[in-house]
């Protein structure tokens, strides 16, 4: 335990930092002469906040709760602050390129996106059920405002309406999974929650199972897992592009944090119940993804299903519950931030370009814009799991980790599942190479975006090839077990 | 020079170098991207050769060894080596694509890509048969399906988009049981690196689970040779692929599949290999058959030699079921012997498409007397095709079936239909091409050109000099196959 409040806000740092970034940004919006810096600010923040997070993990104070109890500063809090300022650049430079919000809403629209990273990056340290809820609350009211930021888009506030619908009711169901937790265990500090459970029994024993289950139906919704995975390719088609990059990483990967933290810190002895339905939960996920990605015309639509289908993935990580599965998760939560990014990215050009956002666009887009179709080509190849792209190592890592875990029927499915997908991505690829343009004009893009499929793409090229360092990184970002 | 002289790393990068200069061509200076890319292509078939001048023939270790950490996190190396199983390949790939490459001078659309493509894909065959790191080896494996789907789909003809989409498919799907063996031999021993594996022969794995291994590592290796069912990708990509595809297709990837049995699943699983023997000889025996029956009922032109290249590489799979030393120079030698002799088909067949746009063999007919130059060659390498003695295949497919007879008895025995439907289906194909009366349409097809020679020549040297002088590669493989059955531990 850290003692002294002061020396936990300090802790907190880049949690308040951001926020009061944001708000800045929203009053630099305001004005019209400093309107159009937006951007560059909220970039600049992103690089102040590092230089905070770096200095405050370099100082390499004890880790342990801070605020009562309340946070978490360990290992895995810290990879989730670095992880969730990564979303930040991307979402930011995609929102750059965003036609569809105007100039002077910018400000209202980047202050809303970077509180979004804020809440990951308390969820992520959540380690207590109030905090969780919060954070939670914070992450899906803001993103409820942002699907539904368009105002004058009829989609957008359909696909807002019923993400609030659903998310609202999961959100329901997660609060009395929780009460009933506490009901039990009378606790609700994820720490002493373990014992807690492990000590209940009889009608307890009822009420814990019961509430593990709901808190689990809670986390599967904001993480999209089947058969809680409903609102997504709404909200993805609704929300303008910026907003569904980000819903389709920061809160999966904070969801992720939270699912890590919940079932190391808390199911304990429960593990054996717990894991193979999370185990079945993930192949139904990847496959229901996969096969229902393949009928798709709409690209965002069909990136709400990949989505999905990658999700399914990464639980194969959770499922194994050992160092090797939880650092396969992390490794594949950047891979995916990389490559998806990229890809949001280049669907960004295209649909500000055609106006389009269905798949026939990018017929012989090749011949049209060769660079952009290269790096598309790129992501989605990453996506499928090609070599030597960072999404194929990802997958390595966790289908060894099913292996290395004896659930070699996850690492099966994972397996069948990736010659599923590689028919849906391979065919974009088709569509761009394979095919004559409709049209010949070239495609202008703005730096902002530029920049955001270069970085991606260089990323994903050094994640499969040169991985040692962030696979260092990770080994010192584990959950303790 | 021995920086650059037989230095692997030179041999596998070298293409992909060519393919970032071109990268950096303009779209329209189609020329300057052709003669970087034959300069590309040539360069590293000298620095392949240069490879034979530092090989050491009695040796049966890996030689001319590059090894670097890569991440070593997971104990992953940057490991690459030769023997003799694997520099006959290096050398036929290195040839194939060099002369794939003249023949790609006839490509004028989307030239840049093309090259770019074509490159990558030689840097990816090559790695294969060089890297002795399991990770790697799958690396450069996958990184061959990428531009090869690209090559077929978009210069392809026919329903070029359903055959890449398929080929893709069916060899991904087979990579990826391969992957989650080479992750289990991972967990179970900690090494990626084949030449550590080796040594250990199998002492790690159970019998049980080198069964399961090597059925993991053959569903790979069964649908890139390959071997009968997995083989329905093969006729259509091989048909709608364009003609230097095509030749690279039969040639080099089909050896990938070969090369993975003597590389990875006989040495590091052999109790598991000679569970597996029996199903082989059968899986070999269909093979020869049922190719060359499937073959004699073709009409195409170029699905006949598609299908003929199931026949022969069921020559390949015998030699491996036969345990013996000679079965195995048999197998590895009828490789190297079926890229040149199919490789030259398929420029043959390619050579009359241009031509006439038709490969139905019924259009055809009376080109002997009319075209002299093409109907040497199309004998020649027909022949060669069905095991005249002189010429390559001959020796190849005498020493896979003289050495799988002491073992494989029965199936050697009935093998031997298949050399003679093999002669059937090529006879009938040479009747129907060269003899007979003449189709009128056909009376002012020009002979053969000089980039055509140029290609064809070097193979048609090669076919009847290793027909002769047979010993001049298999003098290479035999250490290291010698070796390998020690490994195995079958009838030497």
């Amino acid at each position: 335990m850290i003692a002294g409040v002061g020396q936990d806000l300090r802790l907190l740092l880049p949690e308040l930092l951001l926020t009061a970034w944001a708000f800045g940004l929203l009053g630099l919006g305001m004005s019209r002469a400093l309107r159009h810096w937006t951007t560059p600010a909220g970039l600049v923040g992103c690089v102040v906040t590092g230089l905070v997070l770096w200095g405050l993990t370099a100082q390499a104070s004890g880790d342990g709760v801070i605020l009562g109890g309340m946070l978490a500063w360990d290992p895995v809090t810290r990879f989730f602050k670095w992880f969730s300022l990564g979303v930040l650049v991307f979402v930011l430079l995609l929102a750059r390129g965003d036609r569809g919000v105007q100039e002077e809403e910018r400000g209202e629209y980047l202050c809303l996106l970077t509180l979004v990273v804020v809440g990951m990056m308390l969820l992520a340290a959540a380690h207590h059920f109030v905090l969780v809820i919060l954070a939670m609350e914070l992450i899906s009211m803001l993103s409820y405002l942002l699907v539904a930021f368009p105002r004058h888009d009829p989609r957008a506030s359909e696909a807002a309406l019923k993400y609030f619908l659903f998310g609202a009711f999961t959100s329901g169901i997660l609060l009395y999974g929780i009460s009933l937790l506490y009901a039990a265990t009378h606790t609700l500090d994820l720490g002493a929650l373990r014992q807690a459970m492990e000590a209940a029994t009889g009608g307890q024993l009822t009420l814990v199972i019961l509430g593990v289950t709901l808190v689990l139906v809670g986390i599967g919704f904001k993480i999209s897992m089947v058969p809680l995975h409903l609102w997504t390719p709404d909200a993805y088609e609704g929300a303008p592009i910026p907003v569904a990059a980000l819903l389709s990483v920061g809160p999966k990967a904070a969801g992720f944090a939270l699912l890590v933290r919940f079932l190391t810190a808390s199911v304990g002895s429960h593990q054996p119940v717990w894991l193979p339905l999370v185990g079945g939960l993930a192949v139904l996920t990847m496959t229901f993804g996969n096969l229902v990605a393949l009928a798709q015309t709409n690209m965002k639509r069909l990136l709400a299903y990949s989505t999905i289908a990658q999700v399914g993935y990464l639980l194969i990580g959770v499922v194994a519950a050992d160092r090797l599965g939880y650092a396969s998760v992390w490794f594949y939560l950047v891979a995916y931030l990389l490559m998806n990014c990229g890809a949001f990215a280049v669907v960004s050009v295209m649909t500000t370009v055609t106006g389009q956002e269905t798949l026939e666009a990018y017929r012989g887009l090749a011949q049209r814009a060769p660079g952009l179709a290269a790096l598309f080509a790129i992501f989605l190849l990453s996506l499928a799991g090609i070599p030597p792209l960072a999404g194929f190592l990802g997958k390595f890592f966790l289908f060894g980790a099913a292996l290395s875990a004896q659930l070699s029927w996850l690492a099966v499915a994972g397996i069948i599942n990736s010659v599923i997908a590689l028919y849906y991505y391979v065919n974009i690829i088709r569509l761009m190479y394979l095919q004559v343009p409709v049209e010949q004009t070239p495609i202008a893009w703005p730096w902002s975006l530029r920049a955001a499929t270069a970085l991606a793409a260089v990323g994903t090229l050094i994640l499969g090839l040169a991985p040692s360092r962030l696979l260092h990184a990770i080994s010192r970002s584990l959950p303790a077990l | 020079m021995s920086w650059l002289w037989g230095n692997l790393n030179w041999v596998v990068f070298a293409p992909l170098i060519g393919a970032a200069v071109i990268l950096r061509c303009p779209r329209t200076a189609v020329q300057r991207m052709q003669r970087i890319a034959l300069v590309t292509t040539g360069l590293t078939l000298l620095l392949s050769l240069g490879l034979l001048t530092q090989f050491e023939a009695g040796e049966a270790t890996l030689q001319l060894e590059q090894l670097r950490p890569w991440i070593p996190a997971v104990n992953i190396w940057y490991h690459l080596g030769i023997d003799g199983i694997s520099l006959p390949l290096v050398l036929l790939t290195a040839l194939l694509a060099f002369l794939a490459c003249v023949g790609s001078l006839g490509i004028t659309e989307r030239v840049k890509e093309y090259f770019v493509l074509y490159l990558l894909l030689e840097t990816g065959m090559l790695g294969t048969f060089v890297a002795l790191d399991l990770f790697l080896f799958y690396i450069f494996w996958e990184v061959v399906l990428v531009p090869m789907y690209f090559l077929i789909g978009i210069w392809g003809g026919g329903r070029r988009e359903y055959s890449a989409m398929k080929f893709f498919l069916y060899t991904l799907a087979g990579s990826l049981a391969m992957l989650l063996g080479i992750l289990a031999v991972y967990l179970h021993t900690g090494s990626f690196d084949l030449i550590a594996l080796r040594e250990r022969a199998g002492a790690d794995f159970p019998l049980g689970l080198q069964q399961v291994l090597f059925l993991a590592f053959f569903l790979a290796f069964a649908v890139k040779v390959p071997v009968f069912p997995f083989h329905t990708w093969l006729p259509d990509a091989h048909v709608d692929a364009p003609t230097p595809i095509s030749v690279l297709l039969a040639g080099v990837l089909l050896k990938m599949g070969g090369y993975g049995f003597f590389r990875i699943s006989y040495p590091l699983f052999p109790d598991g290999a000679r569970w597996f023997v029996p199903a082989m000889a059968i899986l070999a025996l269909i093979n020869i058959l049922y190719g060359a029956l499937v073959a004699m009922a073709q009409t195409d032109f170029k699905r006949l030699v598609a299908y003929s290249s199931v026949s022969h590489m069921g020559f390949v799979l015998l030699g491996l079921a036969s345990l013996t030393e000679t079965g195995l120079q048999g197998g590895l030698l009828q490789m190297v012997s079926h890229g040149l002799i199919t490789g030259g088909m398929f420029f043959l067949v390619g050579v009359l498409y241009d031509r006439t746009h038709t490969r139905d063999l019924t259009a055809f007919g009376g080109l002997g007397a009319h075209l002299p130059l093409y109907a040497g060659l199309l004998t020649f390498f027909a022949l060669a095709s069905l095991g005249l003695p002189g010429l390559s295949g001959f020796v190849s497919e005498f020493l896979s079936l003289l050495g799988a007879f002491p073992t494989q008895q029965l199936i050697t025995a009935l093998a031997i239909v298949g050399i003679v439907l093999t002669a059937g289906y090529m006879l009938l194909m040479l009747q129907r091409v060269l003899l007979g009366p003449r189709n009128p349409r056909w009376h002012a097809l020009p002979d053969m050109t000089r980039r055509e020679l140029v290609t064809l020549v070097p193979l048609l040297l090669l076919i009847a000099f290793i027909g002769l002088y047979p010993w001049s590669v298999l003098r290479l493989q035999a250490a290291s196959l010698a070796f390998l059955l020690r490994l195995v531990g079958g009838a030497s």
